[in-house]
């Protein structure tokens, strides 16, 4: 029991460890932080997709989800959930992590889908058109750091376009 | 019986890919008369492992079973074997029946035999059976017969795959009295060396004769690939930088690891020669320092510290096989989820939520094996 306990409290102190370790793996930023705020931005998630940890964080979204009953509750978890998505992909567009992109693309395009097509969200999230106007621009601003019609440029176009859709 | 169904249920739900594969190529090289070791890049299995296959290949034409069943089969076989081999070990040691039968049923119920044999499909378990029936051949009995047959297991063991190669120096010292040490038994160890490394040199020469300095430069350049033990953590943290699960110091890691591994040999055999009787504890001993020190070690070599361990009624092997489990686990399902689920499911690998348990296996893993490694070594010197 001693034993077991001994080795779920270094597993914890490592987990906590590679988490703290990951801020050393960022690199410069492609657009400022204050540009991006300029534009919109308010701030970066505190776990992103590129973290061990990322997948408690899916858990603990998940299990609130399951905690909800109303329908105005569904709708204030999803108005988080977008603005959650959208800071995480603003994150790993800007830090470069662009193994994450795919994943962290498809997660916002796809919840993207799932508030465009739900009658429960349709119109409600974001709640403006000039919250998603800031969106876009935030992306545009990345997006035109890279070469227009490249690879990268296109990915990015990917997560504009589908956040036109919301209006 | 409830670990003949899990095997039975992992082999025949199982798929011919990743080892497997390469397993079948190597058979098939060795029934087309090609040179094995020039033709496949990945080919670090002396002969008689790759005669294994040959003959796998043949039920495979003559009996219209899938090759993967067929390959699968042996090393749960030989589990078996070693389950059997097990028991007898303890009953001589004068264990009771009923703790002989849990001990031996720890073994043959563990789930990372149980993965690696069955659902990974790698012959570890193989040449493991031979070094424990070399060990149990010294221990028990003294002629001059008996230990011509047990340096013959470990032949065959070092024949199949090269590993237990690492404790023939433990062999070769067994009992050996250094303030008594006298032409016979220099002769003795002369012979053992010979009968064991004799058999291997021999089945090699076709392949060299044909092959040149190429065979030879790449079976002794095999570093081994970097699935477990501290390069799974390293790996792990790294993966947060951009999802890079190559290492750009592995090459200086391994000769790193190579060296301290050697070190730490020096510092065990330096301990043997005190108490050259204990060849099963200090086989077991470098087991655990190859796992704690060496950055190369392929997700299967788990399997090699099973059977000493369970002899020697080692209680930490539980929190061992629980974290080698979680490791198992983990690895599997991040690099390769058709090897451990099969037919069950068409997961795709590299998705990062599994790179997390893979991590966590890890780190309790390495820790538990450094534990191990320093309360074993603690232990010997004060016994």
């Amino acid at each position: 029991m001693k034993a077991i306990k001994s080795l779920l409290l270094i597993a914890a102190v490592a987990v906590i460890i590679s988490t703290l370790s990951a801020k050393f793996f960022e690199k410069e930023q492609t657009v400022p932080l204050s540009e991006l705020q300029r534009n919109g931005f308010k701030k970066y998630d505190l776990i992103n997709p590129n973290l061990l940890i990322y997948p408690l964080k899916n858990i603990k979204e998940n299990t609130q989800y399951f905690l909800i009953h109303t329908d105005s509750q569904k709708v204030n978890y999803y108005q988080e959930l977008f603005d959650s998505r959208f800071n995480e992909l603003v994150y790993v567009l800007n830090f470069k992590k662009t193994d994450f992109w795919s994943e962290s693309m498809n997660r916002y395009n796809n919840l993207l889908g799932v508030i465009n097509t739900d009658p429960l969200y349709k119109g409600k999230i974001p709640g403006s058109n000039k919250k998603i106007d800031e969106h876009i621009n935030v992306l545009r601003s990345i997006q035109d750091r890279y070469p227009a019609d490249t690879p990268y440029w296109r990915l990015i176009k990917q997560s504009i376009d589908a956040t036109e859709g919301l209006y | 019986m409830l670990s003949i169904l899990a095997r039975w249920f992992f082999i025949t739900h199982g798929i011919e890919g990743a080892d497997v594969s390469k397993f079948r190529e190597m058979g098939e090289a060795v029934m087309k008369g090609v040179n094995p070791y020039l033709v496949i890049e990945y080919n670090i299995y002396p002969p008689l492992g790759l005669y294994i296959e040959a003959l796998n290949i043949i039920l495979f034409r003559f009996l219209h079973l899938p090759f993967d069943i067929i390959h699968k089969i042996w090393p749960n076989v030989f589990d078996l074997l070693s389950a059997i081999l097990i028991y007898k070990f303890l009953i001589k040691l004068n264990v009771t029946p009923y703790k002989s039968y849990f001990w031996t049923l720890l073994f043959f119920l563990n789930p990372i035999s149980i993965i690696i044999s069955a659902a990974h499909g790698q012959v570890d378990s193989i040449p493991s059976f031979f070094v424990l029936l070399s060990i149990y051949l010294l221990t028990f009995f003294k002629s001059q017969r008996t230990t011509l047959y047990a340096a013959l297991c470990l032949s065959i063991a070092i024949s199949i795959k090269p590993n237990p190669l690492m404790l023939l120096p433990l062999f070769l010292l067994f009992k050996v009295n250094l303030s008594q040490i006298t032409k016979n038994v220099i002769k003795e160890k002369i012979i053992f060396l010979f009968v064991v490394i004799l058999p291997v040199i021999i089945s090699f020469i076709p392949y060299i004769l044909d092959g040149g300095p190429r065979v030879i430069f790449g079976l002794f350049s095999y570093s081994g690939v970097y699935d477990i033990g501290y390069a799974g953590v390293m790996r792990g943290i790294f993966y947060q930088d951009n999802a890079s699960i190559w290492l750009e110091q592995s090459e200086q890691l391994l000769q790193i690891g190579k060296v301290v591994f050697l070190v730490g040999m020096l510092g065990v055999l330096y301990r043997y020669l005190i108490d050259s009787d204990q060849l099963l504890k200090v086989c077991l001993l470098v087991y655990l320092l190859f796992f704690g020190v060496y950055f190369g070690l392929s997700v299967q070599y788990i399997v090699w510290i099973l059977p000493l361990a369970v002899v020697l009624q080692d209680k930490r092997l539980i929190p061992f096989t629980i974290s080698g489990l979680v490791t198992l686990v983990g690895f599997y399902l991040f690099f390769g989820p058709s090897i451990l689920l099969g037919t069950l499911s068409s997961q795709t690998p590299y998705q990062s939520k599994y790179m997390i348990i893979y991590f966590v296996g890890n780190v309790i893993l390495w820790s538990t094996t450094l534990w191990w490694l320093y309360d074993s070594f603690r232990k010997s010197k004060t016994s």
